[in-house]
């Protein structure tokens, strides 16, 4: 599943997998883990909100386009 | 009449069909934008799992920062001791990751395959292939992450957008011999209408606007393997299908930035790096319980960003 970053503009973008780091877990599994410490000053995790409010601004944007049309 | 003699009636002489010894390749995406990159070498003895390249941080001030950097800061006084300025450094790093890809092929395909095709030498084609896209697409996924962006959610790429994203790299105090753009197909296709957009309004210096646009068509249109749509402003524009979309779909991301050159190596202007840990490794193993070779491609690499100042992320509407 992919994982969202916000930058300080309010751009939601896909994280890379250069944000990611392995880590074993409690099993002992290596697993790829998002880092905090990768992110830029000012960025952060896309919360579900950000997301669907992005979602939402897309889908009223495109409402508006194909009015106009 | 009757009673021809067709195929039916021959049908243990003739074939329903055969296979022609010759396979129709799939379209596909072309890998190549990752070149771009920086290359860091850690194979061979550099025994850590993590590269650290160290980066320079400015005491003098930023670019474009009107002076504000040393309008003041290094005046002397005669018979004024001097104050220490500290100097200090930074740092990027990269974590290489792997990519693999096994296939299992039976004996039973091997022996009942079109004995003129050479089925393996296809099928590790395809697996280096393979990898150099997922390469690429963890490449292209580094343009999101640029500070600075050019263009607007939801609206199609604009000329004016490509030549503030030009203007911006130089404004941000990148020193280099080259910038190259990467493009999404969408974004591409923006620019190309844009470029033939007909207007009432001319612009007053007609001639001086088509030479600072550059504009050249790529050969073929970009048709070919290296995917060159065009130059722009002197710059080559590749575009490719791997790049990622942003803002819930609604927009796609390109980029323009700094290529590796030998000169921004040297400024410090290239935009992105890759360290290559391991390089694609095919291993075969026979699996005589399940009557099967498998094939191994694996490779280890990981793209990072170099500096951030001297790209700018294109992101158009989808």
């Amino acid at each position: 599943m992919k994982t969202y970053i916000k930058a300080p503009n309010g751009r939601i973008v896909t994280a890379g997998r250069e944000y990611f780091v392995e880590k074993a877990n409690a099993a002992g599994v290596v697993e790829l883990v998002f880092s905090d410490a990768k992110l830029k000053d000012g960025w952060s995790i896309a919360t579900a909100a950000d997301i669907k409010a992005a979602e939402d601004a897309e889908a009223k944007r495109a409402a508006a386009e194909k009015k106009g049309a | 009449m009757a009673n021809e003699t067709t195929t039916t009636s021959l049908n243990d002489l003739t074939n329903s069909s055969l296979v022609y010894p010759f396979i129709i390749r799939a379209l596909t995406e072309r890998p190549g934008v990752s070149f771009n990159a920086r290359q860091f070498n850690l194979t061979g003895d550099f025994a850590s799992p993590v590269l650290s390249v160290p980066t320079e941080t400015s005491w003098w001030g930023s670019a474009n920062d009107d002076g504000a950097g040393v309008d003041l800061e290094f005046d002397a006084t005669q018979g004024t001791d001097l104050s220490n300025t500290q100097v200090a450094t930074g740092a990027v790093t990269c974590t290489p990751g792997e990519y693999g890809v096994a296939i299992e092929v039976t004996d039973n395909t091997v022996e009942d395959s079109v004995s003129a095709i050479d089925l393996f030498g296809w099928i590790q084609s395809r697996m280096v292939f393979a990898i150099q896209l997922a390469e690429d697409d963890d490449f292209c996924a580094l343009f999101a992450s640029l500070s600075t962006s050019v263009g607007s959610t939801g609206v199609d790429l604009t000329v004016a957008n490509m030549i503030t994203a030009f203007q911006g790299i130089r404004t941000s105090g990148a020193d280099a011999d080259a910038i190259v753009g990467v493009l999404d197909n969408q974004q591409a296709l923006d620019l190309e209408n844009g470029l033939v957009a007909a207007n009432a309004a001319a612009a007053i210096f007609a001639l001086s606007a088509d030479r600072l646009i550059g504009y050249m068509p790529g050969a073929n249109a970009g048709i070919n393997s290296n995917r060159q749509i065009m130059t722009f402003r002197g710059a080559p524009i590749f575009t490719t299908g791997l790049t990622d979309t942003a803002n819930a779909g609604a927009d796609v991301v390109g980029a323009v930035f700094c290529p590796s050159t030998a000169y921004n190596d040297m400024t410090g202007a290239t935009t992105f790096g890759k360290a290559i840990k391991r390089m694609p490794r095919l291993e075969t193993i026979r699996i005589p319980v399940g009557r099967s070779l498998q094939l191994v491609m694996v490779a280890r690499s990981g793209p990072f960003e170099l500096q951030d100042g001297s790209g700018r992320a294109v992101i158009t509407d989808a």
